[in-house]
Formats: C-alpha cells, structure tokens, sequence
C-alpha cells in the first residue's frame, strides 16, 4: 500500500537553534506553572501569555511580513508548536487564530480585513473560535442549518453553533452557514463567514464540560447583521474552504502531545528496577517517538507545498490512540494512589478526564477512519 | 525516496517475487533446499547491498537495504537473503575478512564463551538456539568477548565440532540449534566495536522492515479481498465496521513503517541503539493488528492453507518474537527513559539523531 508513505524530514541547524531559544524563554516563562496547569495542554488560555510569544515573533510565523508575519518556515513554526505543547504553556487564546484562522483569512478575505486583523493575530491579540458545529450537526458537518441571508448589501445570521471552544473569551469566530438550499448536494450553498462576537445579536452561554471546566459554548445568531465583506472566499465555496480548513486542523503536533505531561510526570515516578514499570514505560516511549516520527513527516510535506490532507487524518488517528493509552496505562501503574507522587495524582486525574475528547474534536475516529477508508478504496 | 532506493526497490520486488513461488515456499517448509535458486539471488548482487561503499555518504548502505529487505518480507522470500546480506555487511563495516559461501548469524543476549589460545588460536563453546538457515549456512557470525575485547568471529558450520538441532520458527523458516565445542575460527577480530549487542540490534532491525513488508502484503491482500467478496447484496468494503477495520490497520502499519524507515535512514556505521529498539517495538506490534483484522476481514478462506494470507501472517507471528520481542525492547527504552527522568524526555526525544549515538 504505497499510498501511505510518509517522507522522511529531518530539521536543519537553524530550527535546532530556534529550538534551544524558545526553550530558554519557555523555562522562564513557565517557571511558575504548576504540573497540573501544564497538563491543560492546549486548553490553557493566558492572553498574556500569548502576546508574549506574538512579541518573540512566534506567532504567524509563515505569513508574509505585509501582514504582521514572519515569513519564518513551516518547519521553524513546527518546532515551536512542538515545544510550546511539551513544556504545557497555556495556548488556546492564540491556537486557532495561528493554525487556521490566519490562513485562511490570508486565502480568503478582503485586502482590508486582511490589513484589519492579522497584523494583531501575529501578536497574540486576537482570539478566534470555530463555528463549525451545530446541535445536530457533528461529524455529518455539512447538514448545518445556520443561515446567512443576504440583506442589501449585508448578511443575517440566524442559528446556533454549539461545542464552540474558547467562544466566551474570544474576539471572532469563523462561521460556517448555509446561504443556498441546494437539492440533493448538501455540500453546496455553504460558505464562511468571519463574525465578529460583540455583534448585536450573538448570544453566548459557557457549556460546562465534565472537568467542570466552562470551556465550549452555545453561539446564538438571533438576526445578526454581518457587513457585507464579512464573507469570506466566495459565497457556495464554503465546503471547498472548511475542507482545507480542517487539514490544518488535523496535521499539527498538538495531535498526539495532549497527554505528554502525564507521561514526564510517570516517568519521574517510575522506579528502574521495576521491570513492569519499564516495560509499560518503555512502549510509551516507542509510541511518542513513532507519533512524532510521523507528525514531523507531515510538517516536512507542508512545507514542500505537498498536500498532506489524504495523510494527516492517519497520523491524528494515531494520535489520539496514544493520548488516551497513555492515561490508561497511568492507572495501570500508578492508580490507587499507593505509589503515586502529588504531582502525578493531579496529572492524572486531569488526563483521563480530558481523554475521551481527544478522538472527538477536530473529527471524529470514524471519521477520520473514513477518510483513511477512501484513500484504500473501500469507498 | 531517491531514485536509487526506487531502482533497487523495484529490482528487489521483480527478483524476488519470482523465486517467491508458493512451489518454492513449500519447499523450503519441507526441508527443502534449491541450489539454483539461491545462486540466482547471490548473483544479483543483492547480498552486498549493506557493504560500504568507498566515497559514498555515512549511513547510505542501510538506506539502500531498507528496500531490499522490505521486499523480502512483501515476497515471503524462501531464501535466507537477510541473513546473508546483513553478514557480509557486519564483516565489511567490522573489517572481518569474509568466508565463502552462505554465512549466517547467531545473536544473544548473554556473552558467549570464547577462549584465545596462546598460539592466537580462537575457540568458541556454547549453545545457540534458534539460528536461522544454520543447516544450510557453511559459517557462522558470532560475538563475543576475549580479554575485555569485543570480538566478532566466524565459525565453519561443518565437522566434529558442531551439532545441529533442526527446526523450523512458526512460519517454516529454518531455525537450527546449534552447539559448538571449541569450534575454531576461521576468522576473527578484536575491538572493532561489535559486541553481542550490536548482532541483536541488527538483526532487530532487519526484522523490522521484514515485517514492514509482510504487514503491507497482509493489508493489501485485506483491501483487495474485501473488494471482491460479496455478501448481504454488496462488497464488504462497502461495510463500515470492514471500512474502520482496514483503516485502522493501515495506521498501523503507516507508523510501523515510517519508524523503521526512519531507523534505517539515521543509521550511520551502524544502526542507532534507540531507533532499533523503538522500531521492532511498533514493527512487533503491527502482528497483531495485521493479524486479527487481515484474517477477520477475509474470513475462513483466510484461515486456508491453500489461501496466501498466512504466508504473511505466520511471518509476522515469528518475526516480531526474533531478535527481541516488543517486551525485550520496551524494557530496555523504558528502563533509560525512567533512569533519564521525567524532565528529560522531551530533551532525549527530540535530540537529533547523531547526537544520540
């Protein structure tokens, strides 16, 4: 099956050297985070902190200089997501707007909302949340009923996102709305809108997950007036966009990371002459270095401009296995809290809970093995 | 993959698949033993692919028998290519003058007897259990130590001095114990950095992409069947439970295989310590996903004799307990990875490759 080969990458001098300095800064930076906090992973949000790395240059690191960027290589903006991700800094008021949000705007928006915004995404200054699911709309994403009418020269947004993370504390959302009922081609007639969230009529209430935390939230458009180049990339395109979308979505390193503080903090524990310690251990290991292995392929074909969108769902298949066989080998060795350490309890109890989310956002197992399924040829 | 590695895949697979026949695999599964056939493949050149050659980057010779190997375990290749190939290309790297005829290798993981006569005179004792092609091979590569030296020496595998158990591994393949006492050496040298170590972690290697290759020819027999197959009115590749199934295994073996070929690609003079180890762990572990879904999905026909399936499936159960089950080699990461400590994982895993060595 030579449809799934990973090229090899391997990261040059110059992105070893980046490496070396954001972990300098990180270990300053973090020096108060608590193991616990570190274990949020890229649910930690800390405006402060991401304005921060914006100020380092780490942010937008690809996009072009006219627009706040870099124009740093997709590989040196891999490994700084792969060591904010390890060293558990708090990301999420910057994740989205970095990962897919920028690029897209950069695809797809005005020339003035491109000058707008993305100098201040560059700098950590604006949160942007996902408005891709609906309450009766998950994985079947293109049976979404939010509707953009147009209106003159402007758009009304009626309907509700639901699961959307970070959306009480964020600037924007993407949304994705129904503009024309097509029959029989239910990926037609979409589009992407960009939304402003202090819009008159957008009402949002937190969704307690089962951490407890008010992570997600219901989004309501009740006659929302949308400006008329709010409408990004052209209108009935949309799931041509949120395809693309969600190939940066799934291709990042935060992908297989999610449980990395649980396994630093097993390890710390462990004792060497536990030969069942060191086995259960040891597997773990080989999985994060396959994981990364594969993770890292990826960064290297989209840097070559290669479309990694047929393998990308693969790898956060894989992924998603290891972030939650990690947790589940932590209770093996560690649970019942006999041999455990403070620290390690904490990781814990906050790993496997937050686990059955990692196969759920950014698409489902099934779906992503659907993907893999067409790419064999069995659809 | 560079053009060279093409050529030689591409040769690899034609050469190989045609002395692949099932006629040829039920030989060998007899005892049998074709002359003719092993002189075709030690004249393709093939078996020293893993000798260095002069002015050609560090590393090169096991980029380029990735490939060979992997076509091997695609193949069921009958023949003990692997073995004799990664002979040559110990005794090459080591700098061990070769033996005529086929050589093959006995790893371990205990230190094997040898004694260093006054006269210079080499012996080796010991029990060696499970060597592969043993009774067809006329030497035999084995480590040891003398005087606080690595050494690496090459015993004749014919007369007084050798006893040869057959037997066979789950798949067929020739696996001999053989016992030696005070077997000479034909020829031998000292502190050229080949330990017992080293054989085991070559040969885990070599493993690695064989198993690579028979876990893409179990998924690729899998996809192709569940094509063909109708039941309930329909293909079983329109089913999703068959659809997850393959789409599972074939993320298996993506990760099995982008882990060994990354072995092979750090390798340098030899193949990097914690690269192995992590290789044969996913390559190991990829039987058994190749083997529950490949058979599941194909039904009785799979479990046939008559049907291929198991020609791969059968290699994949010997293969992942040779050269250090998945549990030997978990053991080992895990034991440097917890002696390392928590806060140096991420340091170690992203430390890049030479570094490491």
């Amino acid at each position: 099956m030579e449809a799934f080969s990973i090229p090899e990458c391997s990261l040059d001098a110059q992105c070893e050297e980046l490496r070396m300095e954001v972990r300098q800064f990180l270990a300053e930076a973090l020096a108060d985070r608590s193991p616990a906090q570190r274990a949020e992973s890229w649910s930690g949000f800390d405006r402060e902190f991401s304005r921060a790395l914006g100020a380092r240059g780490w942010l937008g690191m690809t996009w072009p200089k006219r627009y706040g960027g870099h124009e740093r290589t997709a590989l040196e903006r891999y490994v700084v997501l792969e060591e904010v991700l390890a060293a558990g800094a708090p990301v999420a008021a910057h994740w989205v707007a970095d990962r897919q949000s920028g690029p897209l705007l950069l695809s797809h928006a005005d020339e003035q909302t491109r000058q707008r915004l993305l100098p201040r995404m560059a700098r950590g200054e604006l949160v942007f949340c996902i408005g891709m699911s609906e309450p009766d709309s998950g994985s079947d994403l293109a049976s979404i009923r939010t509707r953009a009418e147009r209106i003159g020269d402007a758009w009304q947004l009626n309907g509700t996102k639901l699961w959307t993370s970070h959306a009480g504390r964020a600037d924007y959302m993407i949304a994705l709305a129904r503009t024309t009922q097509v029959k029989d081609a239910k990926h037609a007639g979409l589009s992407q809108f960009l939304v402003d969230l202090k819009t008159p009529g957008v009402t949002i209430r937190p969704v307690l997950n089962l951490l407890g935390e008010a992570d997600f939230s219901e989004v309501v458009f009740d006659d929302a007036k949308l400006p008329a180049d709010s409408l990004l990339g052209t209108e009935g395109a949309g799931w041509a966009q949120v395809t693309a979308e969600l190939a940066l979505e799934r291709s990042g390193p935060e992908r297989y990371l999610s449980s990395v503080q649980l396994m630093i903090e097993m390890l710390g524990a462990a004792r060497v002459d536990e030969r069942r310690d060191a086995i259960a251990l040891g597997n773990l290991v080989a999985d994060f270095a396959t994981l990364r292995r594969m993770s890292l392929g990826i960064a290297g074909m989209l840097t070559r401009g290669q479309d990694a969108g047929r393998l990308s769902p693969l790898v956060k298949d894989q992924g998603a296995l290891l972030e939650q066989r990690t947790p589940q080998v932590a209770h093996e060795l560690f649970g019942g809290a006999m041999h455990t350490t403070p620290s390690l309890d904490a990781v814990m109890r906050y790993t496997v809970q937050a686990a059955p989310s990692f196969s759920l956002r950014g698409g489902t197992r099934e779906i992503l093995r659907g993907i893999v399924a067409k790419e064999l040829g069995l659809r | 993959m560079s053009d060279m590695q093409e050529l030689i895949t591409d040769s690899a697979r034609r050469l190989l698949g045609e002395l692949s026949t099932r006629e040829a695999i039920a030989r060998m599964e007899g005892g049998g033993w074709d002359p003719e056939s092993w002189s075709t493949i030690t004249a393709s050149g093939f078996v020293d692919v893993l000798v260095e050659e002069a002015g050609e980057a560090a590393g090169d010779h096991w980029s380029r028998t990735y490939p060979v190997l992997h076509a091997i375990g695609l193949k069921s290749l009958p023949f003990p290519l692997a073995e004799a190939l990664l002979c040559r290309g110990i005794a090459a790297t080591a700098g061990l003058a070769g033996a005529d005829g086929l050589v093959t290798l006995a790893v371990q993981d205990r230190e094997l007897q040898l004694e260093l006569s006054p006269n210079g005179r080499l012996t080796v004792d010991g029990r060696l259990p499970e060597v592969p092609w043993a009774r067809c091979a006329d030497h035999l590569l084995v480590a040891g130590r003398v005087a606080d030296q690595d050494v690496l020496a090459l015993v004749g595998l014919r007369g007084d001095h050798v006893q040869l158990a057959q037997g066979a591994n789950i798949a067929g393949e020739p696996r001999d114990d053989v016992t030696l006492r005070s077997a000479k050496a034909v020829e031998w040298i000292a502190g050229s950095g080949f330990a017992t170590g080293a054989l085991l972690r070559h040969l885990a290697l070599v493993r690695s992409a064989m198993m690579v290759g028979a876990a893409e020819a179990a998924l690729e027999l899998a996809v192709r069947y569940s094509g063909e197959r109708r039941q309930f009115g329909r293909a079983l590749s329109q089913f999703q439970a068959i659809q997850q199934m393959l789409a599972m295994l074939a993320g298996e073996v993506t990760a099995a295989k982008t882990i060994t070929r990354a072995a092979f690609a750090s390798a340098q003079r030899e193949p990097q310590a914690f690269d192995v180890a992590v290789a044969k762990v996913r390559a190991g572990r990829v039987a058994e996903a190749a083997a529950s879904i490949a058979h599941q999905v194909h039904g009785a026909i799979g479990f046939a004799r008559e049907h291929p399936l198991h020609l791969h499936t059968r290699r994949l159960w010997s293969w992942r307990a040779e050269a250090g089950a998945e549990s030997y080699w978990a053991e080992c990461i895990g034991r440097e990875a917890i002696a390392r400590g928590g806060h140096q994982f991420w340091a170690d895993l992203t430390a890049s490759q030479t570094a490491r060595a």
